[in-house]
């Protein structure tokens, strides 16, 4: 049975194969005399059988060779792409100065071919001018064994010049190599995504305007020691934590997510001191942070388990992952010195805010603001607009409860944002509404800190459902 | 046959054999380089051989760098050379192959 990847692509012949090589080795030969103190790199393709090139094999090796290149920048080593056969039917092909020493090339592109088991399908050919001459350098030079049989571990040439295994067993192997390859593909491309989506939502939050007790391009007195600029430090600095937040999520194993919720704790708490330099010590995104670490997580390691989303089995994930949450931490406030915000207001008030908000795996969020975000028309700020309002109307916002010093706080938010959801806020009246709304915020210093950190993950989720 | 030129064919690529063929008056010599010489010396001497027969070159001396190349490639790259070696590289003989 041949393997599916296969199923594509011309057949060569071994004529057009051998007039290929003498290509390979002419256009090498007129690169090392191009510039004769760099490095030349061969990148190609180990793939047995008659079909050495398709739509696979090429997405493979032009996603791997920029890991390639990011591998090269990592060490210090710059490059430069001279020729690049990616179509040949013969197989794919690029060809790189690398400037460094031959030997120090070689070192990197073995250490790359090595690092992980579909890597081994590249051959990363490093060759130099000697007594100008061209030269191909050898694994030996490096104190690297010679390269083994995809399947049976042999020395290569052995079972190469044995015919040992038939096409199809060799065929079956590098398919199998690929695919590997290719589901980690799609894992660093849930990571970007996820990652690059986090920040749009920070970022997208903070410039959407008129937002009542809430810093905006425009109107920042609720928060006189902060504003839009210093919003976006503050969210460029957490690219880091997302990134580890959605790692931890996909290579999550096992079932007990609270360990997973444990461990992107403390890259939270790190994530904290970086906002707190960014910001030259103020708390712009603490609440976010927290929020945006689990989601990231949660909408990560259920991906990489059920290969699909819905709001049902993500809310579940993050269930699991708090179930303990309010429990743990509200238990030992009373000897606590310091208290956070949310802390005392749970003490006070019995308000459990964001904690209660999180360990019931968002509800305000997923029933009150995506599900709004979802069917709002108009253009994104309309849409990020009329999700805040409602977002804002539902939530139990404490630090709103914080500024105003108590709870009656929330029965006059809730008149004043039904009465904006009745009229509509993306009519005229509505805008000017909201505007007045922000201004009398501003003044009496009122702030919707909790209600913006909802906004954030719900402009997550639904930046996530992009197609 | 009579080589009226030294010739070369192949590359020092991984799964490739050079091949340079040169006059010579005691039949045919091989002198062989391979990684894989003591597993499959004689049998690449014999493609060899078998090739240049088949054009019926009956001296001539053979420096042959091996890389691991399978018998097919051995015959091709025997038979471009020999082709440039007797000055017929216009009609490539296929045939033989």
């Amino acid at each position: 049975m041949a393997a599916q990847i296969f199923a594509n692509g011309e057949q060569v012949d071994i004529p057009t194969v051998l007039m290929n090589r003498d290509r390979r080795v002419a256009i090498q030969n007129q690169l090392l005399k191009e510039i004769p103190d760099a490095a030349v790199v061969a990148a190609k393709l180990n793939i047995p059988g008659p079909i050495k090139n398709n739509e696979i094999i090429q997405a493979f090796f032009t996603t791997e060779l920029n890991n390639f290149e990011a591998w090269l920048l990592e060490r210090g080593l710059n490059f430069l792409v001279k020729v690049e056969w990616l179509d040949a039917v013969t197989g794919p092909e690029r060809f790189y100065f690398v400037f460094a020493s031959g030997l120090t090339v070689k070192k990197v592109t073995t250490e790359f071919e090595e690092s992980t088991s579909f890597r081994r399908l590249f051959d990363l050919d490093v060759l130099v001018q000697e007594n100008e001459q061209p030269r191909s350098l050898f694994r030996t030079e490096i104190d690297y064994p010679v390269r083994t049989c995809l399947i049976c571990g042999r020395p290569a040439k052995e079972c190469g010049r044995a015919r040992a295994h038939t096409v199809d067993e060799l065929q079956m192997r590098v398919a199998e190599l690929i695919n590997l390859a290719s589901q980690q593909a799609e894992k660093q491309r849930l990571v970007n995504r996820l990652v690059t989506n986090g920040l749009r939502a920070l970022t997208y939050e903070v410039v959407t305007w008129p937002k009542p007790g809430l810093v905006d391009p425009v109107e920042h007195a609720a928060h006189p020691d902060m504003d839009s600029y210093l919003f976006m430090d503050s969210s460029v600095a957490l690219r880091t934590y997302l990134e580890q937040c959605a790692q931890a999520g996909i290579n999550f194993k096992g079932d007990q997510l609270e360990l997973l919720f444990k461990e992107i704790r403390r890259f939270g708490v790190a994530a904290e001191q970086v906002m707190f330099s960014a910001t030259r010590g103020v708390n712009t995104h603490k609440g976010a942070i927290f929020s945006l670490g689990i989601l990231t997580a949660a909408y990560a390691t259920t991906m990489a388990k059920q290969g699909t989303i819905t709001d049902e089995a993500l809310r579940s994930t993050v269930r699991q992952m708090l179930q303990n949450l309010v429990k743990q931490d509200f238990n030992n406030l009373k000897q606590k010195a310091i208290l956070t915000a949310g802390e005392k207001e749970y003490l006070k008030y019995g308000v459990a805010g964001i904690r209660g908000e999180a360990m019931a795996a968002y509800p305000t969020v997923f029933e009150r603001g995506l599900s709004v975000f979802r069917q709002a028309k108009g253009t994104l700020d309309e849409r990020i607009l009329t999700t805040f309002v409602n977002l804002a109307l539902h939530t139990e916002d404490t630090t709103l409860i914080k500024r105003a010093g108590t709870p009656k706080i929330l029965a006059e938010k809730d008149q004043v944002f039904s009465e904006l959801q009745k009229i509509g806020v993306n009519t005229p009246t509505g805008r000017k509404r909201l505007q007045e709304i922000q201004a009398d915020f501003s003044n009496r210093h009122l702030s919707l800190g909790g209600t913006a950190d909802l906004l954030i993950i719900t402009i997550f989720l639904g930046l996530m459902e992009e197609k | 046959m009579e080589i009226k030129q030294t010739a070369l064919a192949g590359t020092l690529e991984s799964s490739d054999i050079q091949i340079t063929l040169s006059q010579g008056n005691e039949g045919i010599q091989i002198d062989l380089d391979s990684s894989v010489e003591a597993l499959y010396g004689p049998q690449i001497k014999k493609v060899i051989t078998d090739t240049l027969a088949a054009y019926d070159i009956e001296n001539a001396k053979v420096k042959a760098v091996d890389k691991g190349a399978l018998d097919c490639v051995i015959k091709a790259r025997t038979m471009a050379a020999a082709q440039r070696a007797l000055g017929t590289v216009d009609k490539p003989n296929w045939e033989v192959l």
